[in-house]
């Protein structure tokens, strides 16, 4: 797996005005630009963040955190270029999130779903001024 | 695998560090805006922020990268809670296996 920034703790705050990206060439092996996975964690784009995959998935942000709050203000691209696997922009596993999109986010699979957000967890929220 | 001890640490303008840089509780790295952190197959983990209320601020480049199988290549690994990190610059992990 490339993984550009892995959170596991708790109450973590993440701030990207630069650029993040992961890159995976083969097969098991995912590409995530933010992989978040403590509670109550605040990430902030106002940048970059791209993630791409020749033979797996792609996710731009992969939370399963629980209480998340996400803004994107800048961009967000997952691109997986494997069959049979998912490119998703921002990924929400978590209960509790809340996502603001103010900038944009692409997800394009080659072989399988894209999704611009895909959301899983119970009581999201999630607000779009921007594009997906 | 060895890494360099956890304590503060900042990576200067024009420095290019090739190991792991690793923070225990309360502790702060910065790499500067003209400042290299390369790690390869040897350290797979370019950030290490393992302790709690760790801040890590990157205005330069982190590349985190690896070639061996099942071993992941992440740029900022945070672990402990109530970390904050700020990037102004490129935080880049690739696996090529």
């Amino acid at each position: 797996m490339a993984t550009a920034i892995e959170s596991d703790g708790i109450n973590a705050t993440i701030t990207n005005s630069g650029s993040i990206s992961a890159t995976s060439e083969s097969l098991g092996n995912r590409a995530e630009g933010i992989d978040l996975d403590g509670d109550d964690a605040t990430i902030i784009n106002n940048g970059s963040i791209s993630a791409t995959s020749a033979a797996d998935a792609a996710f731009g942000i992969d939370s399963s955190a629980g209480n998340a709050t996400i803004t994107n203000n800048g961009s967000i691209s997952a691109i997986s270029e494997g069959l049979g696997n998912d490119a998703e922009g921002i990924d929400i596993d978590g209960v509790n999130a809340t996502i603001f999109n103010n900038g944009s986010i692409l997800a394009t699979s080659a072989g399988d779903d894209a999704f611009g957000i895909d959301s899983d967890g119970d009581n999201a929220t999630i607000t779009n001024t921007g594009s997906i | 695998m060895s890494s360099e001890l956890a304590a503060d640490f900042t990576i200067l303008d024009g420095e290019i560090k090739i190991t792991t840089q690793t923070l225990d509780d309360n502790e702060t790295g910065v790499i500067g805006a003209a400042a290299s952190l390369k790690t390869g197959d040897a350290f797979p983990i370019a950030v290490d922020a393992s302790g709690i209320n760790n801040v890590v601020t990157n205005n330069g480049s982190i590349l985190a990268s690896s070639k061996r199988r099942r071993v992941d290549a992440i740029g900022i690994s945070s672990s402990g809670g109530n970390d904050t990190i700020t990037n102004t610059g490129s935080i880049s992990a690739n696996t090529d296996i």
